[in-house]
C-alpha cells in the first residue's frame, strides 16, 4: 500500500522538554487515520513537525515519498498547496472577514476566476451548514462555528492530505457527526486522505479507517478501533473507559 | 544553540559596525579636513577669549582650515600657542607678514581665526612656521571704552543742567543775558568796548609808526645796511662785540632811544593781548547768541533781534579786530628784532 | 546571588545582541522579499489608509501645537537679538529640518509601531501566523513587507502635513503678539527654506517610517508566551523604535550636513 504521508522516527524536544521520542506513523493512501492521546502529548507537535511549522530534531517526513524536510521555501510551499491543516485554535484571520479567509488561498494559490471562486466559498460553506456566515467577521463567530469555518478554509483547496487537529471538539452531537460525515465524503468523492487528532470517540467510530495512540512520546498502538476497546493495557482502559465504548459504539450501530 | 551562538556573534559584529559608523561620521564632521591634505602654521595670542579647538579658520572669507591645537607657552609672557591647520590650497597666500585675529562670527558669537593677508614681497611662511597674532578687543576693552563714553557724557550732561540751571537763576553772564531786559544793550555796550580797543589800537599804532617816524631814516638806513653786510656775518658779529661799526655806534647802552623801544613793546604787546581778549569773547558769545535757540526765540519775541544786520556788525567788527591783532603781532617781532639786535 | 544577578546580566546582553542580529536580518529580508511577487498592492493601500487615519488626529494636533510653542518660545529670544523678522524662518527651518521628521516619527512609532507588535503578535499567538504559512502563503511577504513598506510611504506624507501645520501653529502664535499677515508671512517661510533643507530631511522619513514599520513587524511577528507576549511586542516595538529612530536620527544629521554643507 502507497502511503502518501509518513513520519518516520521522528524525535522532537523542546529544551530538555522531550515531546515526540522516536514516532514513527503512515497514513495510506485514501486512509482515514485517527490518532488518539491524552492532552500534552505532543500529538499537536507532531502535526506541526509533518506539515513543517516545527522542524524535528531528527527523523523523516515523506509526502508522496518524498521528503519534505531540507525543502526550500517554495519547494515546501509547492508540498503544501496539496496539503490541508485544520488548527486545534481555527486560527481564522481576524482582520478579514469569512469571506476573505475562505478566498485567502484560494487567490494566492490557484487561479479561479471570481465566479468560480464565489462558487467555491459557498459550496464550502453549505458544507459546514454555514451559508449566512459569509460576510461576517470572525470575532462574531462563536468557537464551534470558527471551528467549522476553519474546516471550510482548509477543504476549500481541495488538498491530497488533510491534517485535522481536533475537527470536532466543542461542537454538538449533530454537529460532529455532520463534520464526521463530510471527512468521510471527502474521503469518498475526491481521494482525500486524513490525519485525525481527536478525543471524540463518536467521531473517531465515523471516520476512523485505523487508529494510532500516542503515550508519553511513543505510539504505542496501531490498528483498528475495535481492536484498541479491547487491549489489556490499563493505559488505553482507561483511555477507553467500557461504558463510554459502548455507549458511543451502540448509538453508531444503531 | 549554535544558531543561537552565531546570532550573538552577528549582533556584536553590527553592533560594532554601527559605533564605527557613527564615530566616523562625527570625526569627519568635526574635523572636515580630514580628507583633504593639510599644512601646519603657528600663531600667538594673549587672549583666545574661549577659542575652541576645531574652530574655523577664514581667509577672506573662506573656510581655510581648522585649529588643531591650543597650548599655553610655558614661560611667563602668558601667551597661548594656537595651532591651526590650512589646506594646500591656500599656502600660496600664507606669507610671513600674514596676520592673525580672533574675531566673532555671526550674532551669537561663535569666534573664528580670521587670516588677514600679507604683502606679497614676503616669503611664504614654511611648515610649522609662525604667523603674527593680532590681539583682538577684548571686551574688557570695549567696556572700558563705553564707560569713558558715558563718564563723558554723564559730566557734559551735568554741565548743561548746571548751565541751564544758572541761566533760570539769573547768574553768569549768559544768565544775565537771557534774564536781563538789557540784553540788547550788553550786546552793543559788547561792541562798543570792541570799538574803544580798536580806538587805543589805531592810536597807539599811529604811536609805533610815530615812533618808526622818530627813528627816521636812521633806522631805515641801519635795516638796509644790515642788509647790506648781512652776508659777512662775521665782520657782524666783530664789529657788535666791539661796539664798533654802524650799528654799534648806533645803539648805545641806556640811550633814551633803547627805553623807548622796550616801553614800546611792552606797551603794544598790553594792546594786543586785550585785543585778542576782546575780539575772542566778542566772538563767542555772539556764535552762541546766534546758534541757540533758547536764545533766538527770547529775543525775537521781544522784537530785539534785527539778526541780520547785528550779525554782519559784529562780523565785521570781529574781523577788524582780528586784523589788527595780526598788525600788531607783526610790529612786535620787528620791534623785538630790533631789540635784540641793540 | 551575586553569580544569579551576573547570569541575569550575561543572558540580557545577549538577548540585546541577539536581538540586534535578529532585527538585522529580518529587516535585509525586507529588501529580498519586496522584490518577489505576489505584490499586495491592495495590503499596502489598505495598512496606508490605517496607518494614515490612526495617525492623523494626533499628528495634527503635534505639528499646529509645535510651531505653536516653538513661535512663542522663540519671539522673546529673538527680540532680544533684534531678530525676530527671523522668526518665520526660523520656526520653518527648525520644523522642517528636524523637529517635524523626529517628533513625527516618533509619535508614528508610539502609535504605529505598538500596533503593528501588538496585531501581528496576536496573529502569531493565534497561530493565524502559521496557518498562512500552512497555506502555502509566505507571511513576511503578505503581513510584513506590505507593513514595513505602508510605514516608509505614508510617514513621509505625515511629515510634510505635520510641517504644515507647524508652520501655520506658527503664524498663529505671531499674529498673537503682532500684526503679520498671512502671505508676508508665508513669503518669509517660503524664501528662508531651501531644497537642502527640506529633501534630506524628507529623506530622512522613509528611513524613520522603515524603522517604524520593520522594529513593529519584527516584535510581532515573533512574539511568544500567548497574551502576555502580545503586550511585550507592542511595547518593547514602542520603546525600541524610538531608541532607533534618535540613533539614527543622530548619524543622519551628521551625514546630512556633511554632504549638504550651508
Ligand atoms: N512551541 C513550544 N515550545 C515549548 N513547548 C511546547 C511548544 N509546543 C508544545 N509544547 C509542549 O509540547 C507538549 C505537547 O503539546 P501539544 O500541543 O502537542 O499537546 P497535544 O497533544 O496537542 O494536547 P491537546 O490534546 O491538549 O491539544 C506540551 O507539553 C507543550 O508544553
Ligand atoms: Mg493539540
Amino acid at each position: 500500500m502507497a502511503y502518501i504521508i509518513e513520519a518516520l522516527n521522528v524525535c522532537k524536544a523542546f529544551g530538555s522538554n522531550v515531546i515526540l521520542d522516536d514516532v514513527s506513523c503512515q497514513v495510506g493512501a485514501g486512509e482515514n487515520l485517527v490518532l488518539f492521546g491524552k492532552s500534552g502529548t505532543g500529538k499537536s507537535v507532531l502535526l506541526k513537525c509533518i506539515i513543517g511549522l516545527l522542524t524535528p530534531d531528527s527523523g523523516e517526513i515523506l509526502f508522496e515519498g518524498k521528503s519534505l524536510l531540507n525543502l526550500s521555501l517554495k519547494e515546501l510551499n509547492e508540498q503544501r498547496k496539496m496539503i490541508g491543516f485544520l488548527f486545534q485554535s481555527a486560527a481564522l484571520y481576524d482582520s478579514m472577514s469569512v469571506r476573505e479567509n475562505l478566498e485567502f488561498p484560494l487567490i494566492r494559490n490557484f487561479k479561479f476566476s471570481a465566479a468560480d471562486r464565489e462558487k467555491k466559498v459557498k459550496d464550502v460553506l453549505e458544507k459546514v451548514s454555514l451559508e449566512n456566515a459569509i460576510d461576517i467577521m470572525p470575532s462574531e463567530l462563536s468557537g464551534g462555528m470558527k471551528k467549522r469555518i476553519g474546516l471550510a478554509r482548509t477543504i476549500i483547496s481541495e488538498p491530497k492530505l488533510i491534517l485535522y487537529d481536533e475537527p470536532t471538539t466543542g461542537l454538538d452531537p449533530i454537529t460532529t457527526k455532520e463534520i464526521s460525515h463530510l471527512i468521510n465524503n471527502l474521503q469518498r468523492d475526491l481521494k482525500i486522505s486524513s490525519l485525525i487528532v481527536t478525543h471524540d470517540l463518536m467521531c473517531a467510530n465515523i471516520v476512523a479507517d485505523k487508529a494510532i495512540v500516542l503515550n508519553e512520546g511513543k505510539i504505542i498502538f496501531e490498528g483498528k478501533l475495535e481492536e484498541l476497546t479491547k487491549k489489556e493495557d490499563k493505559f488505553l482502559k482507561d483511555f477507553f473507559s467500557p461504558e463510554e465504548i459502548q455507549h458511543n459504539s451502540g448509538s453508531s450501530n444503531g | 544553540m549554535a544558531k543561537q551562538k552565531s546570532a550573538v556573534k552577528l549582533g556584536i559584529f553590527i553592533f560594532i559596525g554601527f559605533a564605527i559608523l557613527v564615530a566616523a561620521v562625527y570625526l569627519i564632521g568635526g574635523k572636515s579636513s580630514l580628507f583633504t591634505s593639510t599644512f601646519t602654521i603657528k600663531t600667538y595670542f594673549h587672549d583666545i577669549q574661549g577659542l575652541k579647538s576645531g574652530t574655523v579658520v577664514r581667509l577672506s572669507g573662506i573656510d581655510a582650515g581648522s585649529v588643531s591645537d591650543i597650548q599655553i607657552v610655558p614661560d611667563n609672557t602668558g601667551r597661548v600657542e594656537v595651532t591651526l591647520n590650512l589646506v594646500t590650497d591656500v599656502r600660496r597666500f600664507i606669507r610671513i607678514d600674514t596676520k592673525a585675529s580672533i574675531e566673532t562670527d555671526g550674532l551669537v558669537g561663535n569666534k573664528v581665526i580670521v587670516l588677514k593677508l600679507g604683502s606679497e614681497s614676503a616669503p611664504l611662511v614654511k611648515d610649522f612656521g609662525y604667523i603674527e597674532g593680532e590681539e583682538p578687543l577684548g571686551f574688557g576693552a570695549i567696556i572700558a571704552e563705553t564707560q569713558g563714553i558715558l563718564k563723558y557724557t554723564k559730566l557734559m550732561t551735568k554741565n548743561l543742567a548746571d548751565i541751564t540751571n544758572k541761566v533760570n537763576n539769573g547768574e553768569g553772564t549768559l544768565g544775565k543775558i537771557l534774564n536781563d531786559n538789557e540784553l540788547y544793550n550788553s550786546a552793543t555796550g559788547l561792541t562798543k568796548r570792541a570799538d574803544s580797543s580798536l580806538r587805543s589800537v589805531t592810536n597807539e599804532l599811529k604811536g609805533i609808526t610815530g615812533l618808526f617816524d622818530t627813528l627816521g631814516t636812521g633806522v631805515r638806513t641801519v635795516v638796509r645796511n644790515i642788509d647790506r653786510v648781512i652776508g659777512n656775518v662775521d665782520s657782524i658779529i666783530v664789529s657788535v662785540k666791539a661796539g664798533k661799526g654802524v650799528i654799534g655806534q648806533m645803539f648805545v647802552n641806556g640811550s633814551k632811544l633803547d627805553t623807548s623801544i622796550t616801553n614800546t613793546i611792552q606797551n603794544v604787546e598790553k594792546i594786543t593781548s586785550d585785543t585778542r581778549l576782546a575780539a575772542s569773547r566778542l566772538a563767542d558769545n555772539m556764535e552762541a547768541l546766534k546758534h541757540n535757540w533758547l536764545f533766538k526765540s527770547y529775543f525775537e519775541k521781544r522784537g530785539y533781534w534785527e539778526a541780520g544786520k547785528a550779525e554782519a556788525d559784529i562780523d565785521a567788527k570781529t574781523k577788524e579786530l582780528n586784523d589788527k591783532i595780526r598788525l600788531l603781532d607783526q610790529k612786535i617781532e620787528q620791534l623785538k628784532k630790533i631789540d635784540n639786535k641793540k | 546571588m551575586a553569580d544569579d544577578t551576573e547570569l541575569k546580566g550575561k543572558g540580557l546582553l545577549k538577548r540585546f545582541f541577539e536581538t540586534i542580529s535578529n532585527l538585522s536580518l529580518f529587516s535585509i529580508r525586507f529588501f529580498k522579499e519586496v522584490l518577489l511577487p505576489p505584490y499586495e498592492f491592495a495590503e499596502i493601500k489598505k495598512h496606508m489608509y490605517e496607518l494614515g487615519v490612526k495617525t492623523l488626529p494626533i499628528v495634527s494636533v503635534t505639528g499646529f501645537i509645535i510651531g505653536l510653542v516653538l513661535a512663542m518660545q522663540s519671539q522673546p529670544v529673538l527680540k532680544r537679538f533684534g531678530a525676530e523678522s527671523f522668526l518665520p524662518a526660523m520656526v520653518s527651518l527648525s520644523v522642517v529640518r528636524e523637529l517635524g521628521p523626529v517628533l513625527t516619527a516618533l509619535i508614528f512609532a508610539g502609535r504605529v509601531s505598538s500596533g503593528i507588535g501588538a496585531e501581528l503578535g496576536s496573529m502569531r499567538v493565534t497561530e493565524q501566523i502559521d496557518a498562512m504559512e500552512v497555506s502555502a502563503i509566505h507571511p513576511y511577504r503578505f503581513l510584513v513587507v506590505t507593513r514595513i513598506l505602508a510605514c516608509t510611504l505614508i510617514l513621509p506624507i505625515l511629515t510634510l502635513y505635520v510641517n504644515f501645520l507647524a508652520v501655520i501653529g506658527g503664524f498663529i502664535a505671531m499674529t498673537l503678539t503682532e500684526s503679520i499677515n498671512l502671505q508676508f508671512y508665508l513669503n518669509s517661510v517660503a524664501d528662508s527654506l531651501k531644497f537642502v533643507d527640506i529633501l534630506p530631511a524628507l529623506g530622512k522619513t522613509f528611513i524613520f517610517g522603515f524603522i517604524v514599520g520593520s522594529v513593529g513587524a519584527y516584535k510581532g511577528y515573533n512574539a511568544e508566551n500567548g497574551t502576555v507576549g502580545v503586550g511585550q511586542a507592542s511595547t518593547s516595538s514602542v520603546v525600541l523604535a524610538s531608541l532607533l529612530i534618535l540613533l539614527v536620527d543622530m548619524v543622519l544629521v551628521k551625514v546630512t550636513v556633511l554632504l549638504w554643507p550651508t
